[in-house]
């Protein structure tokens, strides 16, 4: 299981309500009603009938529904042309699709990411290496 | 009717409602309250008091559980709590701690 496979999701439909905290390692699609914080090292999905009033630290962010509060993620956050959201977006890439609505600072970190990113080559560990 | 399934990944802390049917291999924690039938699978562990229209349980439930419908506790589970419900089943080999209270 030491491979990154998005075996599961989580899909809380649209008659399903919940308040409080969710955490876990899968991708969750929320479709009804949420608030809270939510937490997961996978994907986020706000469906157009979603309504999150939450926190919300993920892999991945879409909002194609409504969302109040922040935002943290270390891949791509989207608002799609439903999406409507309010609260602060922090990630390393952003997109916001023409139509959508949103009231919120934006900050991303592409710039440090994306060097680190440039070392693909891996050296062997024995060698001059002796720090860390 | 779509069945929401909180995966076995999750956790939960929290108030979850709703008429959709549920199915729970995760952690949930506080208070569940669904117009529908909630099913506990194997594996999962529940901290929460329970109201449902039926109840199957699989797995493990600490709170107590009220049913307008039937409860059904599989084999292998485990539940500690009082269990209020019109009709019942227990399987073979479930663990039950608590008092259960069928009305007629």
């Amino acid at each position: 299981m030491s491979k990154k496979v998005q075996e599961n999701i989580t899909i809380f439909h649209e008659d399903i309500s919940f308040m409080g905290k969710v955490a876990g390692d899968e991708a969750i699609a929320v479709a009804g009603h949420m608030e809270g914080t939510i937490q997961t090292s996978q994907d986020l999905s706000i469906e157009k009938t979603g309504t999150v009033k939450a926190d919300i630290k993920a892999a991945s962010v879409t909002v194609s529904g409504a969302l109040v509060g922040n935002v943290d993620s270390k891949g791509v956050v989207s608002i799609t042309k439903t999406g409507r959201m309010v609260g602060d977006i922090k990630a390393s890439r952003i997109i916001i699709q023409f139509g959508a609505q949103f009231k919120g600072s934006v900050i991303t970190k592409e710039s440090s990411a994306g060097k680190n990113s440039q070392q693909i080559s891996r050296k062997p560990a024995s060698g001059s290496k002796t720090k860390r | 009717m779509p069945v929401t399934t909180i995966g076995k990944s999750l956790i939960l802390d929290g108030e979850l409602q709703g008429t959709s049917g549920l199915s729970i291999q995760g952690i949930v924690k506080g208070k569940i309250e669904i117009d529908n039938t909630i099913t506990v699978e194997k594996g999962a562990v529940i901290k929460a008091d329970i109201k449902a229209k039926d109840v199957q349980i699989l797995g493990e439930v600490k709170g107590n559980i009220s049913a307008s419908g039937n409860v059904h506790y599989m084999e292998d589970c485990t539940v500690v709590g009082n269990t209020t419900t019109a009709r019942i089943l227990i399987a073979d080999g479930a663990s039950i701690k608590g008092s259960v209270h069928i009305n007629i």
